[in-house]
């Protein structure tokens, strides 16, 4: 590692076996070659001093080799490809085909969560007729949240989901329930905390007639806009008639979020 | 198609009007040139022999700065100096781990498999693409219709599955329910019920999402003590949502 090592070497290899290259060395001592492979569509190869190709370009338009070669190609460090544009029959951008992670704005472009309520707030709510959700992932793996920087469960004040990213919830429950009377209604109240829109409040309402002693389910789709810090907080409203509150798999909380810049 | 065609050549057309010029040409005689363009961005643009460009990155403050093209030129990944990234702008396929990001299924339940339910009040749902105009799996690698044991769909890629049912039903009685579990290699996954119809035409609603993995049987069943029919077509939809993680 000296500036001794510093060179740019350019090999033409004119008649020669081997492919014509151009070899970039810094004063690191790790060079970085830039090969013109022997194929019908010029590639053009960076490959380290292993030969291992790490971004290539080619002009094969043609497709006769649709399955390995690309104009544009980025492999990880196994030579699997990382990122592939195909301009083959119909354009194809490829990202991560193998295993790996594409994220958007820091995170996978789309992230689904699925809760249940804890028993608690469940208990709650049976006993005031009113209560926020406690949303909860039980230690059961059939709950999740494919990435916890961008939603969390709020555990202090009035419970809910927080969002880290800016972007827009899909919000999707399936809550059964029992209340006595016939002739009223049970209702859940969405609430939005934080800079959405410059202020916070109530974004829908959802009901149902109360169940007349049997169980039925309190269900309510809708989507928020969100950015980063914003809670949705859910309180389910009854009318002094809630008898039973379900949880576990009778009490499904899921979330759609994708991400926007707005 | 020769060791002779092999070269590396750099004009740098100094004093010229051609454009600074490394031309790399390998075995198959094919040259791919590096090109400085004359911009004010020095954009640095590999081209094929004909001049199409395939791949090109500048230093401009504003708009493009990394661009890969196709054959005729448009931009199939585009980077902006402002931070955004556009795949395929002009259509084309954007795929993550080999499939779409999203893929989307709409199906129907089977008429056999709906009047087995009424018989036994207890079945699972036979899914069908009854109707090609409106019943659609966009990518059968991701998933596909099971045809055996407990039915349902056959998932092959790992990720996320998002459920959505609406499915029209009758059952006689007042009270109690009747309800639908999802499963996922037979243990159930969710349970979604509505109270008894009392002999009118009510419509199921559910929508859940789960965790799946290559090779998982997505089923669900329907469980009643008293359903006197059971609708399909327009009336009995099954949706699908798959995105990958």
């Amino acid at each position: 590692m000296a500036n001794s090592d510093k060179n740019i070497i350019i090999t033409p290899n004119i008649n020669q076996a081997s492919v014509p290259s151009l070899s970039f060395i810094g004063a690191g001592n790790s060079s970085i070659s830039l090969r013109v492979q022997d194929d019908s569509f010029g590639t053009l190869s960076f490959q380290n001093s292993g030969t291992e190709q790490f971004f290539a370009i080619d002009s094969n338009f043609t497709g006769l080799l649709r399955n390995r070669s690309n104009i544009f190609r980025v492999n990880d460090r196994n030579g699997q490809p990382v990122l592939n544009a195909n301009c083959a029959f119909n354009t194809t951008v490829d990202l991560c085909p193998g295993e790996g992670n594409v994220k958007v704005h820091g995170h996978n472009y789309i992230v689904s969560a699925s809760y249940t309520m804890t028993a608690a707030s469940r208990n709650t709510i049976v006993s005031n007729n009113n209560g926020y959700i406690h949303f909860d992932i039980a230690s059961d793996p059939q709950y999740f949240c494919t990435d916890n920087s961008v939603i969390e469960i709020v555990s202090s004040g009035n419970y809910g989901l927080r969002f880290w990213k800016d972007g827009i919830v899909s919000f999707f429950m399936h809550q059964d329930i029992i209340s006595s009377n016939a002739n009223s209604y049970e209702y859940v109240d969405f609430y939005i905390t934080g800079q959405q829109g410059g202020t916070s409040g109530t974004r829908g309402r959802h009901l149902i007639t109360s169940t007349n002693g049997q169980w039925d389910t309190l269900a309510a789709y809708q989507m928020f806009r969100v950015r980063s810090g914003d809670t949705l907080e859910v309180r389910i409203v009854g009318n002094n008639d809630i008898t039973a509150i379900d949880v576990g798999n009778w009490s499904h909380y899921n979330v759609l979020f994708n991400a926007i810049n707005f | 198609m020769a060791n002779s065609d092999k070269n590396i050549v750099i004009t740098p057309n100094i004093g010229q009007a051609g454009l600074p010029t490394l031309a790399l040409t390998g075995q198959g005689n094919i040259p791919i040139s590096l090109k400085v363009l004359d911009d004010a961005f020095g954009t640095i643009s590999f081209q094929t022999s004909s001049g199409t460009q395939l791949f090109s990155v500048n230093n401009s403050t504003t708009g493009s700065i990394f661009s890969i093209n196709d054959l005729s030129g448009l931009p199939v990944i585009d980077v902006s100096s402002e931070g955004n990234v556009d795949l395929a702008p002009y259509g084309g396929s954007v795929r993550v781990h080999g499939h779409n990001y999203i893929e989307s299924a709409n199906l129907t339940v089977t008429a056999a498999s709906a009047a087995a339910i009424v018989s036994s009040n207890n079945g699972y749902i036979h899914f069908e693409i009854s109707n090609n105009s409106q019943d659609f799996i966009t990518n059968t690698n991701v998933m596909e219709i099971n045809t055996s044991g407990e039915f349902g769909l056959r998932i092959k890629k790992r990720g996320i599955l998002w459920c959505f049912v609406s499915h029209d039903i009758i059952t006689s009685g007042s009270s109690s329910y009747v309800y639908i579990t999802f499963k996922v290699n037979g243990t159930a996954r969710g349970y979604h019920l509505i109270t008894n119809t009392n002999g009118q035409w009510d419509g199921f609603t559910a929508s859940q999402c789960f965790k799946v993995n290559s090779g998982d049987i997505f089923s669900i069943q329907m469980v009643a003590t008293d359903i006197t029919n059971v609708d399909r077509g327009d009336w009995g939809k099954y949706q699908f949502l798959f995105h990958a993680v």
